[in-house]
């Protein structure tokens, strides 16, 4: 189930928010969500849900341990036993069949490639259950006496299958002593409102528009259509292909973002304060800036866990420039166990260590429009790598920007889409830059002052999420199936 | 200095802020609510939707392999929002919305391959024999599935204005097959029946304006009609019509809301059908003529319910021999049935109205004219397109045997033979020659 499956929409969340509504107390509260929680992951994962259950029980007793004996070798030993099991477990399921495969090129062995499907969500909480354990060891947070409040926050069905990544330190206090208002729950549905029109409205017809140019997933990865899809993809002249990428780079970041807001707009209802994981990348004037601004919690995930361990910036630039190697190997693979993936993070790690060097003095000299144009450049290419999986599309797309696949400039059918899409794209244009959030300061602004102002405050607050709201509903009705796309890492 | 701007008194802007809380979580939670009592309002929900030609997703039965593995759980998703209450008309005012997203003629489907050229010097028929379906399969690839080869793949679509037309790209290697094997059959039927060959041209290149269709990439149909005929043998006689129905292209001879002609359009190519049988064609005027009001054909589904075609359906006239014609057909389950040469569809879902000619798709369907003279008898080998032709091939001979080679088991050559049938004509349209699963449906039925 994902938040913009119709049935959450209209029946996992009335009863759940029904629910909590009559449960005053918060621990019974907790125990509600608790269940809430476990039925939403149940429901995509039937079995798995056990693995989430098993991974949140050891590391309960590993924190036990941690606290029980800290400053002690135990103590070390536990942290590093809790992450080698999470590790491990997130590396048997996404990652078996990528070594085995490589293997196989390689040595011929093994013979057969195991498939082993990938647990909803694994990558996410697996991240977010280290961070309970590491910040234990360090002293950051205390450890969880009761293994039920673990388990809720590692199952939360907010955040638990596509982020953003909580930290544990960052809603321990709000488990047990959290406030629910009318204005904390009216935010909450407010954002909640704004994410599922980003993402029903917006990302799903840029969706729609990118699967139409360059092929569905499904399509892709299928084998046997590899030498039709890259005919396909080849035909395709220039504009059409900058169109498709160009859509491509709006989805992902309306999709993922309006993911997150939503995550953070259901914590609200509840009385969870996540923090923000988007700050409008698509504004970024330089690829460092783009990386603080975009999927915020797994940047500094790896910020605080792989790189500042690893020694930062702190032991000379040879060492920093490994440790950010390492780091954006990390980053790369842990967006999909396929080779595309590893060379996006490596291309990004190329451009920040540029940044950092090379490129510093003559950014700083750039007047800002050329900076994020270079930035949006950089950022688009990336998304070639991003979504091909395989190599083969990377280089017919890839050379289709560029004309060499000799499929002529524009076409009736580039400028017809285009055309046809025009006003819906100037909207997704406007909606990935903080016009619209801008507009809604000014008006809050204004509504201090006057009557008049404040009575259309009213009328635009209270109308705007409903009006989203169905909106949304109405374009998700025979829509069998719109999946999140980080809904797969 | 400016003058500082008083600001309204706290309470009020607090008191107002609240009530804008309240509000929004109680309208949310309402709508919510709503929403949750009807989509359970199970009676409501569709099993088909008529427009879209399918059956939608069923609830998913419970097997303890689908409850582990979480299918049960997503086929309980799908059929949520498949199935939901009012789904037709939400689905509607979506496609309206829609419409607002940009300007100018639209296109729907991109999902063709490039178009083979199609060649321009002369040609000599195609005389390599099709000996078994497992070649035919080698050389097109793509397996084949009997329920897919039973809807049209409509390919790439562009709507202008309140008309859609289907983009036709040449594949030199499926028309060399579709040749190959009318070739085959007329062979084989030599000394039986005479066997004629009809490709009907779709709408893209009679009835689209021509400043949009030198834009559009779509193969010319004129080249690829001249070229798979110039693969026929003599004993073929070709009955090219794009001449005569490029001539009366300001008629209404296409739908615009569906793939199909009308049944002016097949009236024309009746017309050229009968001169290359060296008959007079009678006049449309001596037909009885139905009119049928509201169509909305399959390109409204495959627009996902443009809102032009929605607001601008099309009207079926339909013709039946003025005579005490019958008509009887076979359902794919064996269950014959008493109808008539034209059907009345007034009640029929928007959608169905295409039905109209012949009671629809069905894989035999004789039909008996006592005016028409009785030693005379064709079979008529369609798909759709076929349909609206029928009643006037039923103007000449005393039986016309319609065979749907999509869903008809048997042998054309036996059939003939069997009841002295003396005209074999294949009515094909010119998308069917690029459908290799198509081909592979033809090719059983005339072994």
């Amino acid at each position: 189930m994902v938040f913009s499956d119709l049935f959450f929409l209209l029946v996992f969340l009335p009863l759940q928010l029904v629910t909590c509504a009559f449960v005053k107390e918060t621990p019974k509260r907790n125990a509600a969500l608790l269940c809430f929680s476990l039925f939403f992951y149940a429901w995509g994962e039937p079995l798995y849900v056990f693995i989430l259950i098993g991974m949140a029980f050891a590391d309960w007793l590993l924190g036990l341990v941690i606290a029980a004996y800290r400053g002690k070798r135990a103590a070390k030993v536990a942290m590093i036993a809790s992450i080698v099991v999470s590790l491990g477990l997130l590396s048997i399921f996404k990652y078996t069949g990528f070594f085995a495969e490589n293997l196989q090129a390689v040595f011929g062995v093994p013979k057969e490639i195991p498939h082993i499907p990938l647990p909803i969500g694994i990558s996410f909480y697996t991240f977010q259950l280290l961070t309970y354990v590491i910040d234990v060891y360090r002293g950051q947070t205390k450890c969880s006496l009761r293994f039920h409040e673990l388990l809720l926050y590692a199952s939360l069905f907010h955040q638990c299958i596509a982020g953003p990544i909580v930290r544990y330190s960052d809603i321990q206090h709000e488990i047990l002593h959290r406030k629910k208002n009318y204005t904390t729950m009216g935010k909450g549905v407010q954002r909640f409102c704004v994410g599922l029109a980003k993402k029903a409205l917006l990302a799903n017809s840029c969706g729609a528009v990118v699967d139409m140019i360059l092929l569905p997933d499904s399509t892709l990865a299928d084998p046997a259509k590899l030498t039709d899809n890259l005919q396909i993809l080849a035909s395709r002249p220039i504009l059409l292909v900058w169109t498709g990428m160009l859509f491509f780079m709006l989805q992902i970041y309306l999709d993922f973002s309006a993911y997150s807001d939503m995550a953070i707009g259901l914590g609200l209802m509840e009385g969870f304060h996540y923090k923000e994981n988007f700050n409008y990348p698509y504004t970024a004037k330089s690829i460092t800036e783009f990386w603080r601004c975009w999927h915020i919690s797994l940047s500094t995930f790896f910020r605080d866990y792989v790189y500042i361990p690893l020694g930062g910036n702190r032991k000379g630039a040879r060492r920093t420039i490994i440790n950010l190697l390492i780091v954006w190997l990390l980053t790369g693979f842990w967006h999909g166990a396929s080779w595309n993936f590893i060379l996006w993070g490596l291309y990004y790690f190329i451009f920040l260590v540029l940044e950092k060097t090379y490129l510093r003095d003559l950014l700083q000299r750039t007047p800002l429009i050329l900076r994020h144009a270079y930035t949006m450049l950089v950022v688009f290419f990336g998304w070639v790598l991003f979504r091909f999986t395989r190599m083969q599309y990377v280089g017919v797309v890839l050379k289709g920007l560029f004309g060499l696949n000799h499929s002529g400039f524009a076409g009736y059918e580039a400028t017809t889409v285009l055309k046809n899409n025009l006003f819906f794209l100037i909207a997704a244009l406007i909606a990935v830059t903080p016009l619209v959030h801008n507009l809604r300061l000014w008006l809050e602004e204004k509504a201090k002052y006057s009557r008049r102002m404040l009575q259309v405050k009213k009328v635009v607050w209270i109308a705007a999420p409903i009006v989203l709201t169905l909106l949304s509903i109405l374009s998700l009705v025979g829509n069998a199936y719109n999946p999140f796309l980080y809904f797969q890492f | 200095m400016k003058k500082k701007k008083k600001k309204i008194p706290k309470p009020l802007r607090k008191r107002t802020n609240r009530a804008i809380r309240r509000a929004q979580i109680r309208s949310f939670m309402l709508l919510l609510v709503i929403g949750f009592v009807i989509s359970w309002l199970i009676p409501l929900r569709p099993v088909r939707s008529e427009s879209e030609k399918r059956d939608l997703t069923p609830f998913p039965t419970l097997t303890w392999k689908a409850l582990y593995s979480g299918s049960f759980f997503d086929g309980i998703n799908m059929w949520f929002s498949d199935t939901f209450p009012f789904r037709e008309a939400m689905v509607t005012v979506n496609g309206k919305i829609k419409s607002l997203y940009g300007y100018g003629n639209r296109l729907y489907g991109l999902t063709d391959q490039k178009a083979d050229e199609i060649p321009q010097e002369e040609h000599t028929p195609v005389m390599e024999p099709i000996t078994n379906l497992e070649e035919i399969d080698e050389t097109l690839g793509e397996a084949i599935n009997a329920d897919n080869a039973v809807v049209q793949d409509l390919g790439t679509l562009i709507v202008v204005d309140d008309a859609a037309y289907e983009v036709y790209n040449f594949s030199q290697k499926v028309a060399d097959t579709y040749a190959g094997i009318i070739n085959q059959a007329a062979s084989s039927l030599d000394g039986v029946a005479q066997v004629y060959d009809l490709i009907v041209p779709t709408s893209i290149d009679i009835t689209m304006p021509d400043n949009e269709r030198v834009k559009c990439n779509s193969s010319s149909q004129a080249e690829a009609i001249r070229y798979i005929f110039s693969r026929m043998t003599p004993q073929v006689h070709s009955v090219n019509v794009y001449n005569i129905l490029r001539n009366h292209r300001t008629e209404y001879i296409y739908f615009r809301t569906d793939h199909h002609w009308t049944a002016r359009g097949a009236f024309y190519a009746y017309a050229q059908f009968c001169r290359s049988m060296q008959v007079q064609p009678k006049a449309l005027s001596t037909f009885k003529e139905h009119v049928f009001e509201g169509f909305k054909g399959s390109f409204v589904a495959e627009s996902h319910k443009n809102a032009n075609l929605v607001n601008h359906p099309d009207t079926v006239y339909a013709y039946e021999p003025n005579a005490e014609t019958t008509l009887v057909y076979t359902e794919k389950n064996g269950n014959t049935v008493n109808w008539s040469v034209i059907g009345d569809v007034t009640d029929w879902y928007a959608s169905s109205k295409y039905s109209a000619f012949i009671g629809g798709d069905h894989p035999y369907t004789i039909i008996k004219n006592p005016d028409a003279p009785q030693d005379k008898k064709c079979i008529l080998v369609k798909e759709s397109f076929g349909n609206a032709l029928a009643p006037f091939i039923a103007a000449e001979f005393g039986e016309v045997h319609v065979i749907d080679y999509r869903y008809w088991h048997g042998s054309i050559v036996a059939f003939s033979k069997e009841h002295g049938v003396d005209t074999v004509l294949f009515v094909n349209n010119i998308s069917a020659t690029r459908n290799s699963s198509l081909m592979k449906s033809l090719y059983a039925v005339t072994q």
